[in-house]
């Protein structure tokens, strides 16, 4: 009888690790994009300072998207918003992780 | 009289049917302490419309405020409307709220003969039946001040070709100078979050697009402002509230000044 090896568990780099995309870290930051802006929409006076980083997102992407292509209603710039969003944010945890 | 023209009112706005509730006119709430008088320009025809003399009873200016010229620009007739129930400490108010009915109606911009205020060229007569009524409504007149309220769908000289925050004054005596400093009172109410939402002051309106504004200032040498908000990011009761605060200032550098000022939250 030849000794059965040890076997061992898959090494931990082989494994993609989805938390970098989708952990508590993302949606804390991604949260705190969207969240006091969408308040401060719907209700100009609940615009807080907090509410900065996203009003200043969409101002840009919409200043941009105006320019470019001037068909769209601002409605749609929500889309693309919450993805860019996103995107900052997994960016943001992935620092915070390092 | 007063009352009995309040009563008026209410039947003048049952006319207005089939709209739906978030943009349907409203009955606007006079004052009991103002004579209200309502009128109606165009009577008998589909674009008839209603428009309301308020009189302090005391001797003083008389302003000119125009709501509903673009029939989906919500702010500026809701403004209209609460503008009606205004109380001046002197002076007269002619309130036209709904000036494009149809369009208001429908919630478009257009009414049946397209874009109403294009087609009051200086020099020259309107171009349709409403724009002429309004005309002659305004220079029968003869105000102190002439306001017209609008929005836009963007920001003016910050998303390409919309034209919102921005006051636009007749190049007519101190108009500039009385929009600066409504913009002045207003970009100290606005949230400071909203950088880009700060007012800004427009070109002077000298008869050169043939808009109402334009027209009072080049024909009649009025001092006339068109005020634009605008909807992007900005709530419908925010838009109204910034709309009466601006006409609010604009009024009172006229001597029209109200007995119990707006106050802002
Ligand atoms: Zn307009």
């Amino acid at each position: 009888m030849t000794e059965r090896t040890p076997s061992h568990s898959q090494p931990d780099d082989i494994s993609p690790d989805w938390s970098v995309l989708t952990g508590p870290r993302v949606w804390v930051v991604f949260g705190a994009i969207t969240v006091p802006f969408a308040v401060g929409v719907t209700d100009t006076r609940l615009m807080t300072p907090l509410a900065a980083p996203g009003y200043a997102l969409m101002s840009a992407m919409t200043i941009v998207g105006s320019y470019l292509t001037p068909q769209y209603t601002f409605w749609l710039y929500w889309i693309p918003f919450c993805v860019c969003s996103y995107v900052i944010s997994v960016v943001c945890a992935a620092i915070s992780r390092n | 009289m007063a009352l009995a023209s309040v009563t008026a009112i209410g039947a003048a706005v049952g006319e207005h049917g089939g709209a739906n509730a978030d943009t349907a006119p409203r009955s606007p709430s006079p004052s009991e302490a103002m004579t209200v008088d309502r009128q109606r320009l165009l009577p008998g025809t589909p674009q008839e419309t209603a428009y309301f003399e308020i009189d302090s009873g005391t001797d003083g200016p008389t302003g000119f405020v125009l709501g509903g010229v673009h029939g989906d620009e919500v702010n500026g007739y809701r403004a209209a409307e609460d503008i009606v129930g205004w109380e001046l400490e002197r002076g007269s108010l002619v309130v036209v709220p709904w000036a494009n009915k149809i369009a208001v109606e429908r919630n478009t911009r257009h009414g049946p003969d397209g874009d109403l205020n294009r087609k009051f060229p200086a020099d020259a007569e309107p171009e349709t039946d409403l724009a002429r009524a309004i005309w002659e409504l305004l220079r029968e007149y003869d105000p102190a001040v002439v306001l017209d309220l609008h929005r836009s769908r963007g920001i003016y000289r910050t998303h390409n070709k919309w034209v919102g925050q921005t006051i636009f004054p007749t190049a007519v005596d101190s108009a500039p100078a009385d929009a600066e400093s409504a913009i002045a009172y207003i970009n100290g109410v606005i949230p400071r979050t909203m950088w880009f939402h700060r007012f800004t002051k427009g070109g002077r309106l000298d008869g050169a697009n043939p808009m109402v504004v334009h027209k009072a200032g080049a024909d009649l040498d009025t001092p006339g402002f068109i005020v634009e908000l605008t909807d992007f990011l900005v709530d419908l009761d925010t838009q109204i509230r910034w709309t009466k605060l601006i006409a609010e200032q604009l009024l009172a550098r006229y001597g029209l000044e109200r007995r119990s000022p707006e106050i802002d939250t």
